[in-house]
């Protein structure tokens, strides 16, 4: 390594290290809207904030319309918001009042896509090559580039070949090492996973983590999947129609949801109706739900304000004891799916009050319609107020 | 069929008392398929399409060049040795060099600006399509005649007062229609709606994720629209080129009005004008230069499948639904004002030109305000002018609903018998390659002499349209059929529906828009027909196409005028009018109104436009 390549990382890597601490991409008050088939105007992001420090991966969790997608194709300059301002590396590169619009070449954040977009007329080489080309870096260090681009996901020796010949995960690989081929201080994923079968995007996502190690570059990655959400967030942001409704690490969204479509969202949740609520002497709350009386061990601060209406219950509060001991409510087992190391069921509680995502050892006793007695471990309950 | 193969349930419920479904009506089997009563039906109108493309045409080889049980060549060597053909031919080809090019690039241009950039406009991309079936070409060629004469023109008239302050001072110009820049310059603005049909689909159809992997890998929106765009639609402009080409070598109505008069002559022309306009027509002539026409679109013909078959596989990638936007910046006024332009020029000038002509006492040299509608009382006044218009008409309405049963029928057979579909495909669109001209040209020498003997009347004409436009009708049905096949009628069929009530119950009520836009497209072709009738149709029976240019080699303009404009009035009110009943009365119209009916006719033109030369130039 040598030349301009070299002193661009050195800049590059400078500027890491005094905006240490500082993000990389900074967005306040962003807000777009879209017209529905009809004429309706709906928000797609509606005043979101968020700041991406150097080396964080942030995921962008939310149903399909939430917004997520707008969000990130805002950062990236591929669609323009109404108002709100962006920066990335330090710089403003979107300001509604300060009428700057940087478009998405000079930007500098990397993109990888759902659908790979290798451009089918470009050897795996060339298009690898293409980002270095467009920085203007020169040709023995684009090729030596490409090579420890192509060599850090495994395949060098596809330089030559087309985007066609390969397979759905080799794509996405070359795509990867594309979108890192200039050591990008700020690289967005959108859904990239979606497309590969379920034992590459396991491969993949251990791969962009180590990447991001390698590079660290700030990561903002958008999907659906809750599970991949959680594996790859150090900070996850759950969207809901265009607003960020909760935003921390995945152990603290998982654990303290702050709603019912969050704890719902995130995870399953059966959520329990509050019919009485008693804060006792010892400091633990005394709930009357739906489905029977619950003690929490600890309340919210803001417990004696009111207006907690729900609680919702992690499988993992959930268990089942045989008729006889002790519990909350006698329930009837009405599904019971194998997977694997675990059963997963469901219980009828009465006619139709259905609880779900209930798990147990493979070799448990339950079959559909045997009765047994609900057993709630406290810790694993939150109360939420909507 | 006994229980025992059918399903548990389905032997159960009969055990119970409810009957099994009927066995199927047919006992025939074609290549272990069922052969019913529909599929007979389908077969003879199928051999029957077949026989009426392939026997006038041998029959006119035979009677022209098999004489006495020897080959002719000397109807070879008369063409080939001709300096007038080989001067029709280079004429074709040195307009069409200079044209297509325009043509593709204003196309690309066009279609990456409305694919891709803020500049975009809704209508240009809605309307841009249809022109050349809303002002056929032969109404576009005799209003620029009146707008761009180089005398009498419209815009001359105009321009020369304008001109004079910069002391231009003649009594002709600056423009001249009826000259090789002439020339070219409306073959361009005729071929450009084709061309910009098939880029703009090519860039529709190519994932924006690829351009926006680009941008975000640090290119430019020029440099990206160079590397990436240009190179993945590249066999879409190839095949467009190709198109062009075919489609201009074709062209007849517009050399024949804007060449004849400067004497430039293109082989459409020379090949037609050889039986229609000397006497004693020379029919071997015209079937020699026809027949070498036809190898020579055939030729490029096969070159597009080839083209095309290869962009099919190269179509990768989910379409994304969010297209980024280029922002031109202040370009974008140019670039609307741009498009604009070119869409007055193409629809809205012409248009303007006839009806201006058509309300003057008679065309004249000096601009006048004084308008009177004498020249359309003049057209009801001649009995052979109301009488062209009737038979067109009716040729029209009875042909395109002919030729749509005829498409639907083969397009359902085809779903059902998969094996032969590439033959009956082929034998239906095979009008297209040999080219209108070949077709009339068969037609007349096969059918239209003795023994048979149909020359000049109704049923020549009405044959000669189902050949002509049954590539246009299947593609339109077959595209329309395409999204309605399938499950639905699978659904039918083992609900124990016969292939006749399938088609009639299920199939027909979902393709009713598609095919009121494919009934639409042959109506508006099939009414201003030229290239045909002006060899089969006679004075005793005349149809629009051939009134026309009668007219206007006899010097009536204003007169032709009006007729034209008359003409156009019946096309546009009665295409919008099935439009809007077909849209309002068929299932997924009711299902989806939102859809108007322009995008429906847009889809049904594309379709068509897609795979084809067209026929009605």
């Amino acid at each position: 390594m040598s030349g301009a390549m070299t002193l661009k990382r050195r800049g590059a890597s400078d500027t890491r290290t005094r905006q240490a601490g500082s993000s990389v991409v900074e967005v306040r008050g962003l807000f777009k809207t879209f017209r529905r088939e009809g004429g309706e105007v709906v928000p797609a992001v509606d005043g979101v904030d968020l700041e991406i420090s150097p080396g964080e991966m942030v995921v962008l969790l939310g149903p399909s319309g939430c917004g997520k997608t707008t969000l990130l194709r805002s950062l990236v300059g591929l669609e323009t918001p109404e108002s709100g301002t962006i920066s990335a590396n330090g710089r403003l590169v979107y300001s509604s009042e300060g009428q700057v619009d940087v478009p998405p070449e000079k930007r500098g954040i990397s993109m990888m896509f759902q659908h790979y977009a290798l451009w089918p007329h470009m050897t795996v080489g060339k298009n690898v090559e293409y980002p270095l080309i467009n920085r203007k870096v020169p040709k023995p260090e684009r090729r030596e580039a490409v090579r420890r681009a192509l060599a850090s996901v495994g395949l060098e020796e596809l330089l030559g070949q087309y985007p066609g010949q390969l397979s759905g995960g080799q794509q996405q690989r070359i795509a990867l090492a594309r979108s890192m081929v200039t050591d990008p201080e700020a690289v967005v994923f959108d859904e990239p996973l979606s497309n590969v079968d379920a034992q590459v995007r396991q491969e993949l996502r251990i791969e962009i983590l180590a990447a991001q190690q390698r590079v660290g570059f700030a990561g903002i990655y958008v999907t659906h999947d809750q599970n991949e959400a959680m594996q790859m967030a150090r900070r996850l942001a759950v969207m809901r129609r265009g607003k960020i409704v909760q935003i921390g690490t995945p152990i603290e969204v998982y654990n303290r949801p702050v709603n019912r479509f969050v704890a719902t969202f995130v995870g399953t949740s059966n959520i329990l109706g509050v019919e009485e609520l008693a804060v006792e002497s010892t400091g633990t709350v005394r709930v009357r739900t739906d489905i029977g009386v619950l003690v929490l061990e600890a309340a919210p601060k803001d417990i004696g304000d009111g207006g907690y209406k729900y609680v919702a219950a992690r499988p993992e509060a959930l268990s089942l004891a045989k008729p006889g001991e002790p519990g909350v409510a006698n329930v009837t087992v009405e599904t019971v799916m194998f997977s694997g190391s675990t059963v997963e069921f469901t219980v009828l509680l009465g006619e139709d009050r259905r609880l779900s995502g209930l798990t147990a050892p493979a070799e448990a006793w339950m079959r559909p319609g045997d009765e047994a007695v609900l057993v709630v471990n406290p810790a694993s309950l939150t109360l939420l107020k909507d | 069929m006994s229980n025992t193969t059918l399903m548990p349930e389905v032997a159960a419920d009969s055990a119970q008392g409810t009957p099994s479904p009927p066995p199927p009506r047919s006992r025939w089997r074609l290549f272990g398929r069922h052969f019913g009563m529909f599929d007979a039906v389908a077969l003879l109108v199928v051999v029957a399409m077949a026989v009426l493309i392939a026997y006038p045409l041998i029959r006119a080889v035979t009677r022209i060049l098999w004489v006495d049980g020897s080959f002719n060549s000397e109807a070879f060597y008369r063409v080939f040795t001709s300096s007038l053909f080989w001067n029709a031919a280079a004429t074709s080809g040195l307009i069409l060099i200079a044209a297509v090019p325009i043509a593709i690039g204003v196309s690309a241009l066009f279609a990456w600006l409305n694919e891709r950039t803020n500049a975009r406009m809704g209508f240009v991309s809605t309307i841009l399509p249809v022109i050349p079936l809303l002002i056929p070409g032969l109404a576009m060629a005799i209003g620029w005649k009146f707008l761009a004469d180089e005398r009498a023109g419209f815009l001359n008239i105009l321009l020369r007062p304008l001109l004079g302050v910069f002391g231009y001072d003649s009594e002709v110009g600056p423009l001249n229609i009826n000259s090789w820049p002439g020339l070219i310059f409306v073959y361009t603005v005729e071929l450009i709606p084709f061309a910009y049909l098939m880029i703009a689909v090519a860039l529709r159809d190519i994932d924006s994720s690829y351009e926006e992997a680009s941008r975000t890998s640090g290119a430019s929106a020029a440099r990206t629209l160079r590397k990436i765009s240009l190179p993945l639609i590249k066999p879409a402009l190839l095949g467009a080129t190709l198109l062009c080409f075919m489609i201009g070598a074709a062209i007849f109505s517009i050399p024949v009005i804007l060449g004849t008069p400067a004497g430039i002559s293109t082989l459409s022309v020379y090949v037609i004008n050889a039986t229609r306009s000397i006497y004693p027509p020379q029919l071997d002539v015209t079937l020699v230069g026809a027949l070498f026409l036809a190898c020579f679109v055939g030729t490029l013909w096969y070159f597009d499948r080839r083209v095309s078959r290869r962009a099919r596989f190269a179509r990768i990638g989910g379409k994304s639904s969010t297209h980024s936007v280029v922002d031109l910046g202040a370009w974008r006024v140019v670039a609307r004002a741009f498009m604009i332009t070119f869409m007055v020029v193409a629809s809205v000038l012409p248009l303007l030109g006839l009806l201006y002509v058509a309300l003057q006492p008679f065309w004249r040299t000096v601009f006048s305000t004084d308008m009177t509608p004498d020249q359309f009382v003049s057209v009801f006044q001649e009995a052979r002018l109301p009488l062209a218009m009737g038979t067109s008409l009716s040729l029209a309405l009875i042909g395109a609903t002919v030729g749509v049963v005829i498409a639907a029928i083969a397009s359902a057979f085809m779903d059902r018998h998969p094996r032969f579909a590439p033959v009956v495909d082929g034998i239906l669109k095979s009008p297209g390659p040999i080219t209108n001209v070949a077709i009339a040209v068969g037609f007349i020498i096969g059918l239209g002499a003795a023994p048979i003997q149909l020359a000049g009347t109704w049923a020549i004409l009405l044959l000669c349209y189902l050949v002509l436009y049954s590539p246009q009708a299947l593609i339109a049905v077959g595209a329309a059929y395409g999204r309605v096949s399938g499950e639905l009628s699978e659904a039918s069929a083992v609900s124990g529906s016969s292939p006749t009530r399938t088609f009639l119950r299920v199939s027909l009520p979902l393709m009713v828009p598609g095919l009121t836009a494919a009934w639409v497209l042959l109506f508006a072709h099939m009414l201003t027909e030229v290239t045909a009738s002006s060899l089969l149709a006679s004075p005793n029976h005349p149809v629009a196409g051939f009134i026309m240019l009668d007219i206007f080699e006899s010097g009536f303009y204003g007169q032709l005028a009006a007729f034209a404009v008359l003409i156009t009035v019946i096309n546009v009110t009665v295409a919008g009018t099935i439009l809007v009943i077909g849209n309002s009365r068929g299932a997924t119209g009711r299902l989806n109104k939102r859809r108007g009916w322009l995008r429906k006719l847009l889809d049904a033109a594309r379709s068509a436009r897609e795979e084809l030369p067209g026929a009605n130039l």
